[in-house]
């Protein structure tokens, strides 16, 4: 008898709190919880920048490959910064590479090789030869259809160009006539490194600069070639790690300006609502005089004139027009919850005012707060962007998917994929950010839950 | 009433005027000038003609404008100093780039563009027409999308119409405008060739921008609209409305309507404020000659009294739009006294 009773009582203890029903709604709305996955796992990547660059994308933030560029998604480059060396066996193997046998390997003879290499990158199934279903697959830097002649000469003249094949009379190079293209056929059809950059490699390995490459020089290694996943700028940038570093600078922008408009306007609002009479109203009068005002006007003054695009006067300015519905909601909260008896309790022993407003008031206020500040992040995110896009925020080198949209429509035409990917990442991350808001509103709030 | 807006009035008054000094210290308190960029004969005559080289406060007595050579700058002839802070002497106040560019606007005129031989109103006044038409477009998009759709959502409340526009919505609201827009041209004036990518002709070339601009508030205005039906269908009124055998049609468009659009009217100060603001950006994009890209251009350039010209004019017309709002808001919903 005496044994269970305190077991009783610890049973009887574990009411659920406020978090976790809270949490237990928010598990079950999927939007919410996907959106937050997706949050989460936009966090992880940008934080990953530098991980993703070495092992993933291997090129980094400023890494140039101009020779063709942009390049479409899937196009190839070869990294100058993270670099892993092909084998100097098999295929690339010094003598396979020295055609001539003079011992000595030139520049045309590489790029022979990178040209094989390619090719049988594009040829999936391996018989030596192409035909139309694997040239259509293969992501290369290649003609657009109005350029194309049935002139296989012409037509290898206008390879520069950048959008990808979808004619076959690609084929007009085919001299067999039997729908398949051998390696020679094919012949500089395939581009993978071009000219420039062979000549940067051999640059870079040719140590006694003679022009050629003796086996002793060769063993240092050519890089393997890259996938552009994403393709790439106007400047020949890999556009994927871009987009992973522009996480890194929107994110922050977004969080940080949160925080700083949060820090403003909690305190404003607790001020108002505490303090109440006079004080409230005159405080209140100046949040509703400005919530009409043209701040983004202000903003672009303030970085246009000043011209310093430091990050710091961006999460300020950003931060200082944000924080107006905070100090609203605030003092919704705090007018009523400090005639609740605990205020009056710790009022009766002495505690401070501001103590009260900031150990007492403020923790009782935080879900709606934590609401709200979700669903300004994706605010804040959006505004940032919007700045970049005018050329008015983050500045080289840094970069963020603002800034990555506005290189993008500048190449709209020629390269779409450079305002699709960084639109695309920027709609995916507030999509999921409002979800997540909405769905912690419908969580903390049953009350304001419209159903 | 007429007290109310009276008070209003007032204090639009001095609104607009924290704004004027606000932007005008901020203008003159940037390290370069618009000067700078004239050559050498011509910065003296153009620091002369726009007055740069007076003091810009009364009180706060800096020279903003570093000393150009052989050129006769003002000087200051009394005052005390209190360490950064120099105050000038009562009879030097009406020199100040301050009451000059106050006077000048109370002459009711924005002053001369420093860049250009153009006044300010004549460089704004070619873009309003583009800019307002563009605004109260997308304005309309917005309405006559977001209230339908919100009103449907919230009458088929977690039914698939409700999840359907919710969702299509949320994307709205996602997705930012200088995003759609380029991805609108990808498709309808590129790939399709149904309308002119950049430039304004006709009204058909305005209708990508218009749409561009109104969708985030189309999306934004049901979402409004929906949570407002929400909270007013289960109002006592609207019972009542139904109990005495009103039509459904009646009891959603006359009585549940007026209720549920309160949040929308309160929205449209802060919507129409963040139109003007994104103008800037869909006329960047569809290469439309209007006021918010004549702004950044400005702006950029340091043509101060055309940036300053184009923020009163805006918080102007947004100040008394809000009064309007508020009124409004009063008349829709008698509970709120004018107080």
């Amino acid at each position: 008898m005496s044994e269970t009773k305190p077991e009783q009582a610890t049973q009887l203890e574990q009411g659920t709190s406020l978090w976790r029903d809270a949490l237990r709604r928010l598990r079950k709305n999927y939007a919410a919880m996907i959106g937050g996955s997706i949050v989460l796992l936009m966090g992880f990547v940008a934080m990953g920048y530098e991980v993703l660059s070495a092992n993933v994308t291997h090129f980094t933030l400023e890494e140039q490959h101009p020779f063709v560029a942009p390049k479409p998604p899937g196009a190839r480059s070869v990294p100058s910064h993270h670099i892993s060396a092909l084998p100097t066996s098999g295929e690339w193997a010094f003598e396979k590479l020295d055609e001539d046998g003079d011992k000595l390997v030139t520049e045309d003879e590489v790029q022979q090789a990178y040209w094989r290499y390619e090719f049988s990158l594009i040829d999936t199934n391996a018989d030596g030869q192409l035909s139309y279903t694997e040239y259509e697959d293969a992501p290369l830097s290649l003609p657009p259809p109005t350029e194309f002649t049935t002139d296989c000469m012409k037509w290898s003249m206008a390879r520069r160009s950048i959008a990808p094949i979808e004619h076959p009379a690609i084929f007009a190079c085919d001299a067999g006539d039997d729908e398949l293209m051998s390696f020679e056929e094919a012949g500089k059809v395939v581009e993978l490194v071009t000219q420039g950059e062979v000549r940067a490699m051999m640059a870079r390995l040719d140590t006694n600069e003679d022009g050629e490459l003796t086996p002793g020089e060769y063993t240092a290694g050519f890089p393997a070639p890259r996938m552009n996943i994403l393709g790439t700028d106007q400047l020949g940038r890999d556009l994927l790690t871009r987009l992973i570093y522009g996480a890194r600078i929107s994110l922050s922008v977004g969080l940080i300006a949160t925080l700083v408009s949060f820090l403003i306007g909690v305190t404003w609002g607790a001020t108002a609502g505490f303090v109440g009479g006079k004080v409230d109203n005159i405080m209140m009068r100046i949040v509703d005089i400005m919530y009409g005002l043209p701040f983004m006007f202000l903003v672009i003054l303030l970085i246009s004139v000043f011209q310093t695009r430091s990050l710091f006067l961006l999460f300020m300015a950003l931060g200082a027009i944000q924080w107006l519905t905070m100090a609203r909601i605030v003092r919704g909260q705090v007018i009523s919850l400090k005639k609740k008896e605990f205020v009056e309790a710790a009022r009766c022993i002495g505690t401070p005012s501001a103590s009260i407003i900031f150990r007492h008031l403020i923790p009782n206020a935080l879900g709606p707060i934590i609401v709200y500040s979700t669903l300004t992040v994706p605010a804040v995110m959006l505004e940032e962007a919007f700045l970049s896009f005018l050329g008015l925020g983050v500045q080289a080198p840094l970069t963020s998917w603002g800034a990555l949209a506005s290189e993008g429509r500048q190449n709209m035409e020629a390269a779409p994929w450079m305002i699709i990917a960084p639109g695309l990442a920027l709609a995916l991350t507030l999509l999921s950010m409002n979800f997540l808001g909405d769905g912690l509103r419908d969580a903390l709030d049953p009350q304001l839950r419209k159903d | 009433m007429t007290r109310f807006i009276l008070r209003r009035l007032v204090s639009s008054f001095f609104v607009i005027l924290i704004i004027i000094t606000a932007s005008l210290w901020i203008t003159r308190q940037a390290p370069s000038n618009p000067c700078l960029k004239e050559r050498e004969s011509n910065t003296c005559a153009c620091v002369k003609e726009n007055k740069l080289d007076y003091p810009v406060f009364p009180i706060y007595a800096s020279v903003p404008i570093e000393t150009v050579k052989q050129c006769e700058m003002w000087q200051r002839e009394s005052g005390v100093e209190l360490g950064p802070v120099k105050i000038l002497g009562p009879s030097q106040w009406g020199q100040t780039q301050y009451v000059n560019y106050v006077g000048t606007l109370a002459r009711g005129s924005l002053g001369q563009s420093m860049k250009t031989d153009l006044s300010v109103w004549e460089t704004l006044s070619a873009g309003l027409p583009y800019t307002f038409h563009l605004g109260l477009q997308a304005l309309f998009i917005a309405l006559l999308l977001g209230i339908p759709s919100g009103l449907i959502a919230g009458l088929k409340q977690n039914q698939i119409q409700d999840y359907s526009l919710m969702t299509v919505a949320m994307l709205g609201v996602s997705i930012p405008n200088f995003v759609l827009g380029p991805v609108l041209i990808m498709i309808f004036s590129l790939k399709l060739g149904w309308f002119s990518a950049v430039g304004w002709d006709s009204w058909w070339d305005s209708v990508l921008p218009s749409i561009t601009l109104g969708l985030f508030y189309a999306a934004y205005i049901a979402r409004l609209t929906r949570g407002g039906m929400l909270e007013v269908v289960r109002q006592d009124y609207i019972r009542t409305a139904r109990a005495k055998g009103l039509s459904e049609q009646v009891v959603v468009l006359r009585h549940a309507l007026k209720g549920a659009l309160l949040p929308v009217v309160s929205y449209m100060g802060p919507a129409i404020a963040a139109m003007l603001t994104g103008s800037v950006v869909v006329e960047e994009i569809f290469g439309l000659p209007g006021v918010g890209k004549e702004f950044v251009r400005s702006a950029l350039n340091r043509d101060y009294n055309v940036v300053l010209g184009t923020v009163i004019m805006y918080s102007s017309i947004l100040v008394f739009l809000n009064m309007a709002v508020d009124v409004i808001y009063t008349w829709l919903d008698p509970r709120v006294s004018y107080d």
